[in-house]
């Protein structure tokens, strides 16, 4: 760590000096440089997705940079990455990865290569763990783990990482170039893989044929690279204007680093609902208590209810034959609790009538376990959702938490 | 100390880990071929927990990932529900035998909506969902179903 706030200082000489300090010295005094602080927003967009794999609806993607660990020039910037507070970590797709870009392994215990896979409730993602510096903003997380989905340095997927699911392992498939993770958790699995070699997460890969599972130190995984950055590591804020009934096109946001660290991302009004180590809290639905979780990668609001009828062409939304009104009271562990309304409209007929328009506040679908309550990207829309990581404090409260 | 009744049960009728058996199959050593893999699970989980309820039985394995994994058994020792709930997404290939292919055709279907699967059909219907750190699913064969059980049952 001090090794990185020193690189960091460095760099920071380095750009002070770059810009050239703007107005000089006049008359021989020196003037004492104040700080500038760092640049901690990144525009969101929420448009119909990266080229090749387009059709995307409220889906809001950021660009941003890596580079190899330590260069400021062998650098690449990607655009359409997933902005998901439901997982962590950066995770890239192979093919948009330039063939100059050389990222070195992460090695295992033993020394092998690292890959990993990344199992989500639909799908897997399969690929090599390498090493990057991850440059957003103004903000830099320096020699960090990046799954690389899909490559082939590792062609045979371990059953225990496929194990019945369906391989997600292309642009297309992801609807973006790669996800950015920034949920709460600060690694993606955290101590029981430090402890046990776990099928379907870890793998080490001593032959290009031959992967097992593998033990990896937290401090290796695959993480939020929020928790990373020198400063404003506490968590994120994601802004979005509201939309309209039928939704709108161009929608663009940002993605604010840090939670009252700097002036631009000070809780004001906010509440914090404080989560359970799971990341999430109790919503009460139409009388029934559910676990809930604030997911911006999940493109609609997603929880089951057999009284409304689903979509026969938007697979996965609901369809009902008039729009509905409906509301859920969200409390945190800290006993804080509030009521959303929100309204579910016919998706069918919604996206028929506005073809070009990406960001809709009103769509809903069933594909949800009876016991979840998916808050997804139509409950961004309209607020500033604060997503603060565990174990560390942000605005005087100790994460992991929400607040909006 | 007060246990709930449902624990009490699973204490007094704690069995030695069972042989994984799929949905739609046999449960038990009846079960037939043991894959090397739930031998493998089986040692490094803890015993099953073998809950007793009015005409079916519930076996609860917690997987060493700490996802708890459940196995609903009739009468006639077949497994007609699964359910899981936990950090890490488990083996639907195990759980799901022959209905993974199900799944599979249904996950891989262009869907608008992401993040989860739900299947509505006369042979099964399954729900999966959740997100990293937290999932949970459960899936069932209708016609299996026994006497008196409802979805609501499955959990």
């Amino acid at each position: 760590m001090r090794f990185l706030t020193y690189l960091l200082c460095l760099f920071s000489t380095l750009f002070l000096f770059a810009c050239g300090g703007g107005g000089g010295s006049d008359g021989g005094t020196t003037p004492t440089p104040t700080p500038q602080p760092t640049q901690n927003v990144q525009a969101l967009v929420i448009d119909n997705g990266p080229a090749g794999a387009s059709g995307s609806v409220n889906a809001p993607y950021v660009s941003l940079t890596i580079c190899q660990p330590g260069s400021s020039t062998q650098c690449q910037t990607i655009d359409h990455v997933l902005v998901d507070t439901g997982s962590s970590g950066l995770r890239i797709m192979s093919s948009v990865l330039a063939g100059s870009l050389t990222l070195p392994s992460v090695a295992s215990a033993n020394g092998s290569p690292l890959a990993e896979c990344a199992r989500f409730a639909d799908g897997y993602s399969w690929g090599s763990v390498k090493q990057a510096d991850l440059r957003i903003a103004g903000e830099v997380a320096s020699g960090i783990s990046v799954h690389v989905i899909g490559d082939s340095a590792f062609p045979t997927v371990p059953s225990g990482c496929s194990g019945g699911l369906v391989a997600e392992n292309t642009v297309a498939a992801f609807h973006a170039n790669g996800v950015l993770g920034i949920s709460t958790f600060i690694q993606d699995c955290g101590a029981a893989c430090a402890s046990q070699a776990l099928e379907g997460w870890y793998y080490s890969c001593p032959s290009s044929n031959s992967c097992t599972a593998t033990t990896l130190a937290v401090n290796k995984q695959v993480g939020n690279p929020v928790a990373v950055f020198p400063q404003d590591n506490n968590g994120t804020v994601i802004t979005l204007p509201s939309v309209g009934a039928n939704g709108a096109s161009g929608v663009t946001g940002s993605l604010v680093f840090g939670i009252g660290t700097q002036t631009n991302n000070a809780l004001g009004s906010a509440t914090i609902y404080t989560l359970n180590s799971s990341g999430n809290l109790s919503a009460l639905y139409q009388g029934q208590v559910m676990q809930a979780f604030f997911d911006s990668g999940s493109n609609g609001l997603f929880f089951a209810d057999s009284t409304i009828p689903a979509c026969t062409r938007s697979q996965g939304f609901y369809c009902p034959t008039s729009t509905l009104s409906r509301s859920v009271v969200n409390t945190g562990l800290n006993g804080r609790s509030n009521t959303v309304n929100f309204s579910i409209v016919n998706a069918d007929a919604l996206f028929q009538a506005n073809p070009n328009n990406t960001a809709f506040n009103n769509i809903a679908g069933g594909a949800a376990f009876n016991s979840f309550f998916d808050w997804g990207l139509p409950f961004y829309l309209g607020r500033s959702v604060y997503t603060a990581l565990e174990g560390v404090s942000a605005s005087g409260t100790t994460g992991p938490y929400i607040a909006y | 100390m007060r246990f709930p009744v449902s624990v009490m049960c699973a204490l007094l009728f704690a069995q030695s880990a069972p042989a994984f058996a799929a949905l739609g199959a046999a449960a038990g050593p009846a079960a037939g071929t043991v894959q090397a893999d739930s031998v493998a699970r089986a040692k490094a989980s803890a015993s099953a927990r073998v809950t007793s309820y009015n005409g079916y039985t519930v076996s609860e394995v917690v997987e060493p990932s700490g996802t708890t994994v459940r196995e609903y058994i009739g009468a006639d020792n077949v497994v007609f529900a699964v359910s899981w709930q936990g950090p890490s997404m488990p083996n639907l290939q195990q759980l799901l035998g022959s209905y993974a292919d199900q799944f599979a055709a249904a996950a891989s279907e262009p869907h608008q909506g992401r993040r989860a699967v739900a299947i509505q059909s006369d042979q099964l219907v399954l729900r999966s969902g959740g997100h990293m750190r937290s999932f949970a699913g459960s899936a069932y064969v209708p016609a299996l179903l026994p006497q008196g059980v409802t979805p609501d049952n499955i959990r």
